[in-house]
């Protein structure tokens, strides 16, 4: 396959309608990804009866844009207003809008474009590199596997409640607790009171949009109103503000983080959100000082960053190996293909030469892409800051009311964000974060329907969780990561704190003494 | 780090509520249908997640009630005043939650741009009331995005209600 | 104005014939100037909207107005047909029946049966086949021996449980008296990727998701629950070849709302009767594998009058009604 590479890239680069395709692709995503609600999802559905005259390779070239530009998108909302794009933003958001209220809005805005980028670029060499191989690997996560993966992902949950262990695992619970109303796996309904509209469960999108948005428009009205915070006017010369603050962060987090992101991305269904989750609780695992994650560290912007843009580069891979979307977006984008007359399979990497790698390359150039985008719109994105929150806050509060509806075309989805919405506020007014609501509303079914299909398989018998060395090996890292989260850490921090005070005191005395 | 005393007393009401939240969860799973082979059944997984949040209720109680009290603040008329934002705050935001509710019941019948409208300029009026230009803005802005963004980026249909 | 607008009526006759066919009366129908909102009961991108959108994007030529694609989803398609069911009934609303509508129907989530509808025509149909990996079974009588030596723990995939896959599998399950393990997936996909990583030993499942594989040698169908050979895999036999009386598919209508004129419901059934007479809408079918196949309004209501009891016994015996 490799050696046709140079015929894709002198193909790609000879054509300026798909290079035109991959800029506006990249351009509309990035827009319509950080207006909070929209996902990249949505707006390929939306474009999808335009491209059914286009060529194959330019519409699928147009989408894969829109996928790109729309994954990186929402990390600007996350760390502008404190409400994420989409799932896959969340984490992004802790760490982020941190780094902005120290008034470095264009510090954290560049970490996330360079990590975007920098995750997209690995999971696409990956893609060029192994597709077939992470194709074969990814059959080897049948049920057992998956469900041994998402106990894993659950730590994260607790890398991101420290300020109340408590309180972040009752959240959890209640987000586990949403996602059981609907039927399950066997046809039974369950928690549905006789409404058929909930009969598929609580719809994503609108929790999203409640759960961050108009909960975040109502924590603000709280607040006295003030002007907005003496954020400097951005100029245009700050874009490249992040580059010493990333040296210091170095390759090595980014890189792993990537890798993290392409391996869940390879996996069937997993998606952005928990290669974000993932990334970020590996990277505080494995962080000197993982006390200061959720006080706008670098760290915290550049891993789930880099994971969820390199999942997206995995994500292709059991759509083009099996026909099998690896997420939601490249499910719509497989959708578009079939329509186009083309078949994923296996046969399609033998006759690479004429879709595959253009696409292939055309994913990467898309990269290239969104850094030039990125770049540019990065002061625009970080003078958001100065507008006056009695006009923003009310343009997003509609905004999101009204990308409810268009969500499910019904005003019961609209019904629905409201009243999750306001749950949401009274929730953070009691200090309970809505991170780990989402996080369980998020893994709830994948931890359900695995556990019960491979008891089911097995007829009972428990042993078939831990059948495979791979599902063995994420339970064991599971519960390393839940007792160095729960037991060393905590005590780790009180010593230091201990020795902290103590240091202080001494200074204390020998200033009184002298 | 502690979190005030009277917060931690809330706490345990808090708690209180899940443990009812999560007895009801409880009760109603035993209802479903259970598996078939060796499947677990609808009500496995519910009754577990009860049984949970059973039990982070107690903790959370359990530590509401043996925290150490935390400091609050002694001067009694600088407490009323900080009660006093608090709760401007608080109706502000409620207002706005109503205000939703209200904008979800209306929309299909006044339409979207009226409804928007409406909506954003009431939300801005909540922010800030000294400025009737900002108001204006906002709610301009807010229909203006929108038709830009659906109506002719998107091409998704919007309910026209009373401009239909 | 006037002039202009009886103008493109003409034209729009002239293109599709059906007015012309109709004759003045019906020189009202449809509007040019009008949109005909499709409601789609799926997500947008997913099979069935992808199939639907393609379909009426042909069937527009031929109606003389345009129709867009409007997703009401949720509520396993009763939401989008629940909005149909409540649609004016002046032929500017139409919309995607599919087989679900009987699973809805049977199990009471909603208020809604497809004898609610005018049903205009079929769109496509699959028949439902058996699927197993080519080295485990050569025929459908190994897959029997199989299922006999081991009772209960022959695994058979199917995507959700009381779902269209789930009642054919227990339907031949009976039919032949076997026991098997049925094992429920969330679409067609995941039991693609079970069947090939060896976590079940077949699927029920229609054919387009697996004939990459059949093709190459992978996977093996064993047979079809068609009431003749699918051209698709013309060498597999149909169950009723092999003397066990299985036949099922799953479908795809387009249906107005109740109380629909006959003029309109007429007008329409004759324009998706010119879509599926133009080459250029069959070029398209074929290259998708949509799995086109028309039936006239009067012989969609005899199909599904025949299937109806049919899947509504099924369910009974599966325990997901009563």
């Amino acid at each position: 396959m490799l050696a046709e590479l140079p015929d894709a890239i002198t193909l790609f680069m000879g054509d300026l309608r798909l290079i035109g395709f991959v800029c506006l692709g990249v351009v509309l995503g990035v827009f319509v990804g950080a207006v909070p609600g929209l996902t990249a999802t949505l707006a390929i559905a939306l474009l999808l009866p335009f491209t059914f005259g286009m060529p194959a390779l330019e519409a699928v070239v147009l989408m894969t844009g829109i996928f790109v530009g729309g994954i990186y998108g929402g990390s600007a909302t996350a760390i502008m207003v404190r409400v994420p794009g989409a799932p896959a933003n969340t984490m992004t958001m802790l760490d982020g809008y941190e780094m902005l209220k120290q008034g470095k809005p264009e510090v954290a805005l560049g970490l996330a474009t360079a990590a975007s980028v920098f995750g997209g670029l690995v999971g696409g060499i990956l893609l060029i590199l192994f597709a077939p191989q992470l194709a074969r690997f990814s059959l080897k996560f049948q049920s057992p596997e998956i469900f041994a993966l998402v106990v894993l992902a659950l730590v994260a949950v607790a890398a991101v409640s420290q300020q109340s262990l408590v309180k972040g695992l009752i959240a959890t619970v209640i987000g586990l607790m949403i996602s059981t109303v609907g039927i399950d796996l066997a046809g039974v309904p369950r928690y549905t009171f006789e409404m058929f509209r909930l009969y598929t469960g609580v719809p994503l999108i609108p929790l999203v949009i409640g759960l961050f948005a108009l909960a975040e428009v109502l924590r603000r009205l709280e607040e006295p109103h003030s002007r907005p915070k003496q954020v400097a006017w951005v100029s245009f010369r700050r874009i490249f503000a992040f580059v010493p603050v990333w040296r210091q962060v170095g390759w090595k987090l980014p890189l792993k983080s990537s890798l993290i992101g392409a391996v869940i991305g390879a996996l069937p269904g997993a998606g952005a959100a928990m290669a974000a989750f993932l990334a970020y609780a590996e990277a505080k695992r494995s962080s000197p000082h993982p006390e200061k994650f959720g006080t706008g560290i670098p760290e915290g912007i550049v891993a789930p960053e880099a994971s969820n843009n390199a999942m997206t580069g995995g994500a292709f891979i059991p759509m083009l190996a099996f026909g099998i979307p690896g997420d939601a977006v490249t499910a719509v984008i497989l959708g578009a293909l079939v329509i186009q007359g083309i078949v994923p399979g296996p046969q399609l990497f033998s006759q690479a030469g004429d879709l595959v790698l253009p696409l292939m390359v055309g994913f990467i150039f898309a990269y290239l892409v969104l850094m030039i985008v990125g770049l540019v719109m990065l002061p625009w994105f970080a003078r958001v800051a100065v507008i006056d929150h009695a006009v923003l806050f009310p343009i997003i509060a509609a905004v999101a009311v009204v990308a409810a509806y268009v969500s499910e075309r019904s005003v019961f989805a609209m019904a629905t964000m409201v009243a999750i919405g306001i749950g949401a506020w009274l929730m953070q007014r009691l200090h309970f974060s809505l991170v780990p609501v989402l996080l369980g509303v998020i893994l709830g079914p994948l931890l359900e329907r695995n556990f019960r299909r491979a008891l089911g398989i097995s007829g009972g018998d428990p042993a078939i969780l831990v059948s495979s060395w791979i599902a063995v090996i994420l339970l064991l890292t599971a519960a390393f990561m839940a007792f160095y989260f729960a037991w060393v850490q905590p005590r780790q921090q009180r010593r230091h704190e201990a020795q902290a005070a103590k240091a202080r005191g001494e200074a204390e005395n020998t200033g009184g003494g002298a | 780090m502690h979190l005030p005393r009277k917060l931690l007393r809330g706490d345990a009401v808090i708690g209180v509520i899940l443990l009812a939240l999560a007895l009801w969860y409880g009760l109603e799973a035993q209802g479903f249908r259970p598996g078939r082979a060796g499947d677990p059944g609808a009500g496995m997984f519910p009754t577990l997640l009860a049984l949970l949040l059973g039990g982070l209720a107690l903790w959370l109680i359990v530590s509401a009630l043996i925290a150490p009290p935390g400091a609050e603040e002694t001067d009694p008329e600088r407490r009323a005043r900080q009660r006093a934002i608090a709760l401007a705050g608080f109706i502000r935001a409620a207002i706005a939650a109503a205000l939703s509710v209200a904008f979800v019941a209306l929309f299909e019948t006044l339409g979207y741009i009226i409804a928007t409208g409406l909506y954003a300029a009431a939300i801005s009026l909540l922010f800030r009331r000294d400025n009737l230009l900002i108001t204006l803005l906002a709610a301009a802005g807010a229909v203006g995005f929108l038709h830009l963004l659906f109506s002719v980026f998107l091409n998704a249909r919007l309910p026209m209600g009373l401009l239909g | 104005m006037q002039g202009i607008r009886s103008l493109s009526i003409l034209g729009a006759g002239l293109m599709a014939g059906a007015l012309v066919l109709a004759g003045p009366a019906q020189a009202e129908y449809p509007d040019p100037n009008r949109e005909v909102r499709h409601i789609m009961p799926w997500g947008a991108g997913g099979g069935t909207d992808t199939v639907m959108r393609g379909f009426v994007e042909h069937l527009q030529k031929h109606l003389g107005t345009s129709i867009y694609t409007d997703n009401v989803t949720g509520g396993v398609g009763s939401v989008g047909w629940m909005t149909l069911k409540g649609a004016p009934p002046d032929g500017y609303t139409i919309g995607t029946v599919t087989y679900d509508i009987l699973t809805v129907e049977h199990q009471n989530m909603a208020p809604v049966s497809w004898e609610d509808f005018e049903i205009i025509g079929m769109v496509t149909e699959h028949a439902t086949a058996l699927v197993v990996r080519a080295e485990d079974f050569e025929t459908l009588d190994d897959f029997i021996a199989a299922a006999q030596d081991n009772p209960g723990g022959l695994t058979v995939s199917n995507a959700s449980t009381g779902g269209v896959w789930h009642q054919h599998a227990v339907a031949m399950e009976q039919e032949i008296g076997l026991e098997l393990n049925h094992v429920p997936y969330e679409s067609a996909a995941p039991q693609v990727t079970s069947l090939l990583g060896g976590e079940t030993m077949a699927a029920v499942i229609s054919l387009p998701p697996v004939m990459e594989y059949v093709r190459s040698g992978e996977m093996r169908v064993l047979a079809v629950m068609a009431d003749e050979r699918v051209e698709m895999v013309a060498d597999v036999p149909t169950f009723t070849e092999l003397g066990h009386d299985v036949v099922y598919g799953s479908f795809r209508f387009i249906a107005a709302p109740p109380e629909t004129p006959m003029e309109i419901v007429e007008v329409l059934e004759q324009a998706m009767y010119d879509t599926f007479q133009d080459p250029e809408f069959l070029a398209w079918a074929e290259q998708g594998g949509i799995g086109e196949r028309w039936l006239d309004r009067e012989a969609s209501i005899a199909y599904m009058e025949t299937i109806g009891p049919v899947i509504g016994q099924l369910m009974v015996d599966l325990g997901l009604t009563d």
